[in-house]
């Protein structure tokens, strides 16, 4: 799971869904403003003739440079007159209908050939492919206005050619993007299979390509609408667009700019109406674009919210004991999670310890909050999760958010699951576990590599002084995975916590890699908090084990006990999931249904619904937890020895 | 905007385990060599668009012997240019003479091509190296404050200012920033060329557009960044915030900057000084060439496309270098 994946846990309090495109463009007021604008602007397109209160070519040499009502000026002419008497209002309606006839007339045009020359590259391959992707290229090279003006002015600047040639001048930017989502689109598993049963291509294309390209495509044909009102604009201004009698806005400018002195609103009209247009498409195409990246929109929606909801996490209230010989102590942790679909509790009063030297796994299976467990121990959840609620202690003082920021990385170390991508790809290695000494030991750099060194011979990368330069694609996952290691333990931590650490490795580098750690833990004398789902590794290494589920520690029991005795009758399933080396016929053993989703409203046991003992009260309350001398467990009807 | 976009969002070159075997050579030889190709495929396009565009699709010897030139008139200066000649001759000749950097007299001004565009280019690259100066120094910082609280008063000003900045059309901008500075203030000069003075405003607007889409670009790629998971673990590393920022984050981030500081660049050059130099008289070849195509100064024009195109491609080489710089693994592509 990742900083930013949602855990699947209990919901509580749904909050009515805030998706659907009319609810999140109001929601957005930047972009709610742009599509008026827009909207304000295809009416005056549309019904220009009727509205426009003069006729924009209609000269009257009293009102030459009529300056705007607020000016002095009268209601005759709102916005003033031109150096001919025209009406600056009714020109810049009529403009606005150039303008848009011209810029949807290119977009749509550039748009179908160049989808069309995309759909072709992808789909044929080949030299077809080289070519128009080479030609692509090029024009992409050389993207000047110049050579549009140099056409325009030698061929002539009728409306035809100018939409002609802006039309050339932006094709291969679809027909790129059409092209990359193709042969993306062509190496995912569902089009690969559907291309082995037979299913001819250009069908695939139509019924899986055009749902996946109507957003992307969407947005940067607005984008482009931007791109062609201010470039027609431009060869107005410049002479070599639309021409007398036309109405453009670029044109207005060019005409009265030498008067400026005289009256500035011929020129000031048009300018800002142009400036509202390009700013409007602009405002829409960045939704568009944020709707189309889920996650964006949950972490933005998340923060807006944060700032209205009381401060919380770390900060609030006190620790109940302090002293104690444990290393850290966690009281009734919880993590929220903010969604736009509703509030998921990841982790519910969740308390446990973890004694200096000791091995304490986390076991559940995903989703049930083990992960932002070990996270929330860091303060790096990130939006849209936060936690709400904790009370922690270490080595018996209370640690406070700012505490914690001293030991994070320093006295207490993280590993993570994906060591292809924990890694800075653009740093080099032994920087990467330097950093950390100079940070939190002083060290200079040069020490710090030096050690670094050291580091990596230890956690068994060889020629490690000649590696300290690399960067991580030169190395291998495993080789990855040892680098995190030296940089968690790099600064001497008390407490390492590692995060499924060999899940994402093969099996026999995962048996290095975790003979590796629990090697160095023991030589080092660091407590460790492994969060896994490996029941083997977990019988293998740990000294006792905490048991989640939906979001809530379930059971807790030394190793031994916990496996020859479970009482919660979750961990007695999972125990009985296990396959078994003596038992190689049959099926293999699963626990029936599925473990809560992010939706599910669970107000008792979140096992309940799985569970054949479960009762009508299992259903309704949450279990107390019962203690004892083995341990504890939060179960009505615990498994009793057998 | 749009090709920034899509090439700015473009993942980086996927790194393979294991590396293949370099065929011969280096492979970021080669890699070079590669772009070096594409870069004189470039060249050779837009040389060819330009001959087709005067010599097929118009006639520039009816505009420049004027309205009232006879037909022997009309018919000499035809053959002065040499657009009598069958189509084929004229495209080698046209071919000759490029490559061997003889790009003939301007019939408007009756100088040689060479001297004019020596004359006028320095001028070009000066406002454009100065505005592209100002886009980079004032878009990144911005963008990376944006990205830092996105949401916030800051990041929304940032947006709203980035792109107010890259919609306001350049010819109306300078209109707007000579009425104000110029005319009402009198604190800067209009137009011309001079001291230091002289280059702010064209400088500023020939920015603006830039600033605000590197602006953008930085934010977006920022906060995408700051989301990864090796950010994740530096922070886990106990780093301080802005350590993970400007040593971690960045150093990603520049990737997709440096393809759209390049793009803004060559569109600089290669478009807006167009704009720019007319609307502030700057001696540049951006104002020349808008008047050599008002006039069909055939020689001219061809001459002044052909040098921009080789400096837009050496410059295009140059940002590859600076790629290998910031990402070494672009040499696997």
């Amino acid at each position: 799971m990742t900083a930013t994946g949602i855990p699947a846990a209990a919901t509580t309090a749904p909050r009515k869904p805030a998706t659907g495109w009319w609810r999140s463009l109001r929601q957005d007021r930047m972009a709610f403003g742009g599509a008026i604008v827009l909207g304000v602007l295809a009416v005056l397109a549309i019904f220009g003739p009727l509205i426009e209160p003069d006729d924009p070519n209609a000269t009257d040499l009293f009102a030459r440079y009529a300056p705007p009502v607020f000016a002095g000026g009268t209601w005759e002419h709102v916005l003033g007159a031109d150096g001919l008497g025209r009406d600056v209002l009714s020109r810049v309606i009529a403009g606005a209908q150039m303008t848009l006839f011209i810029g949807v007339s290119v977009v749509i045009i550039s748009g179908v050939v160049g989808i069309a020359l995309g759909l072709l590259a992808g789909y044929r391959g080949g030299w077809v492919d080289t070519v128009i992707m080479r030609v692509a290229d090029a024009q992409l090279a050389f993207p000047g206005l110049l050579l549009v003006l140099l056409v325009v002015a030698f061929v002539g600047p009728s409306v035809g050619v100018i939409i002609g040639v802006l039309a050339l001048y932006g094709w291969m930017i679809h027909a790129r993007l059409v092209r990359s989502l193709v042969l993306q689109l062509r190496q995912t598993p569902a089009v690969q299979s559907a291309e082995l049963v037979g299913c001819p291509l250009p069908r695939i294309l139509v019924r899986h390509l055009l749902p996946n390209l109507y957003a992307p495509l969407l947005a940067q044909a607005i984008l482009e609408l931007a791109r062609v009102v201010l470039a027609e604009a431009s060869l107005s201004y410049l002479g070599m667009g639309l021409q007398p009698p036309n109405s453009s806005w670029g044109l207005m400018i060019a005409e009265n700019q030498g008067a400026v002195r005289q009256a500035w609103w011929p020129i000031v009209f048009p300018g800002i109406a142009l400036a509202l247009t390009v700013l409007a498409v602009n405002l829409v195409a960045n939704w568009l674009r944020v709707q189309t990246d889920p996650q964006q929109r949950e972490r933005r929606f998340a923060r807006r919210l944060f700032r209205k909801l009381p401060a919380s996490g770390l900060a609030g209230g006190g620790p109940t004991r302090v002293g104690g010989k444990n290393l850290l102590e966690v009281e009734d942790l919880d993590v929220r999670f903010h969604t736009m679909t509703g509030e998921v509790d990841a982790v519910r009063h969740a308390s446990f310890s973890i004694a200096p030297g000791e091995t304490v796994a986390i076991v559940g299976e995903s989703g049930s909050g083990k992960s932002t467990t070990g996270l929330a121990l860091m303060d790096l959840i990130g939006a849209p999760g936060r936690v709400e609620h904790a009370r922690m202690t270490w080595r018996g003082e209370p640690l406070t958010a700012e505490r914690l920021r001293a030991l994070r990385g320093n006295e207490i170390g993280m590993i993570f699951q994906d060591p292809m991508t924990s890694l800075n790809p653009l740093v080099p290695i032994g920087r990467q576990v330097a950093e950390v000494l100079v940070k939190h030991k002083g060290m200079s750099m040069k020490d710090a590599l030096e050690r670094a060194a050291e580091l990596f011979a230890m956690v068994g990368i060889p020629s490690p002084r000649e590696r300290l330069r690399q960067l991580p694609h030169e190395l291998s996952g495993g080789l990855r995975q040892r680098v995190l290691i030296a940089a968690a333990l790099a600064p001497e931590p008390a407490l390492l916590i590692a995060d499924e650490p060999t899940t994402a490795l093969d099996a026999t580098i995962q048996a290095q890699i975790l003979d590796l750690v629990t090697d160095l833990q023991e030589r080092l004398g660091v407590a460790m908090l492994l969060i896994t789902h490996d029941l083997g590794v977990v019988a293998r290494i740990s000294d006792r084990v905490i048991v989640m589920y939906g979001g809530r520690i379930v059971e807790e029991a030394g190793t031994f006990d916990l496996f020859s005795r479970p009482r919660h009758r979750y961990t007695e399933a999972l125990l009985r999931a296990v396959p078994r080396i003596e038992d190689h016929r049959g099926r293999l053993p699963t626990i029936p249904g599925y473990p809560p989703g992010r939706r599910d409203v669970l107000p008792g046991c979140a096992f309940a619904p799985r569970c054949a003992h479960a009762t009508e009260q299992c259903r309704t309350d949450v279990p107390e937890t019962t203690t004892d001398d083995l341990g504890r467990f939060a179960c009505r009807h615990p498994r009793e020895e057998q | 905007m749009s090709v920034i976009d899509q090439v700015g969002t473009e993942p980086a070159a996927p790194a393979p385990a294991s590396r293949p075997m370099p065929r011969r050579g280096h492979p970021f030889g080669r890699y070079m060599l590669r772009r070096l190709g594409s870069g004189v495929l470039v060249i050779v396009l837009v040389a060819v668009t330009v001959f087709i565009v005067t010599r097929v699709a118009s006639d520039p010897a009816r505009t420049l012997a004027g309205p009232e030139a006879t037909q022997e008139q009309y018919e000499a200066v035809r053959a002065s240019l040499g657009l009598d000649q069958p189509l084929l001759a004229q495209f080698v000749d046209y071919v000759r003479d490029l490559a061997a950097l003889d790009f003939g007299i301007s019939y408007w001004q009756n100088v040689p091509v060479s001297g004019l565009i020596a004359t006028f280019l320095p001028n070009t690259v000066l406002l454009v190296v100065v505005a592209i100066l100002f886009a980079v120094l004032a878009g990144i910082p911005l963008g990376i404050a944006a990205a830092l609280r996105p949401g916030s008063n800051a990041d929304q000003g940032t947006a709203a200012f980035s792109l107010l900045g890259l919609s306001l059309p350049q010819f109306w901008l300078g209109a707007m920033l000579i009425l104000l500075f110029a005319v009402t203030l009198g604190w800067l000069p209009t137009s011309g060329q001079g001291g230091i003075q002289h280059l702010i405003l064209p400088a500023i607007t020939l920015g603006l557009p830039s600033m605000g889409r590197i602006a953008q670009i930085t934010r977006t790629t920022m906060i995408d960044e700051l989301a990864s998971q090796h950010i994740l673990v530096a922070r886990a590393k106990g780093l301080g915030g802005g350590y993970v920022v400007f040593r971690h984050a960045l150093r990603n981030v520049m990737v997709p900057v440096t393809t759209i500081v390049s793009f803004e660049t060559v569109y600089a050059l290669a478009g807006y000084s167009v704009i720019v130099e007319t609307v502030f008289a700057w001696p540049g070849v951006g104002a020349l060439a808008i008047q050599a195509i008002q006039r069909q100064d055939l020689t001219l024009v061809q001459g002044i496309v052909f040098v921009i195109a080789v400096v837009v491609v050496l410059w295009n080489l140059l940002t590859d270098l600076v790629y290998r710089a910031i990402d070494p693994r672009i040499e696997l592509r």
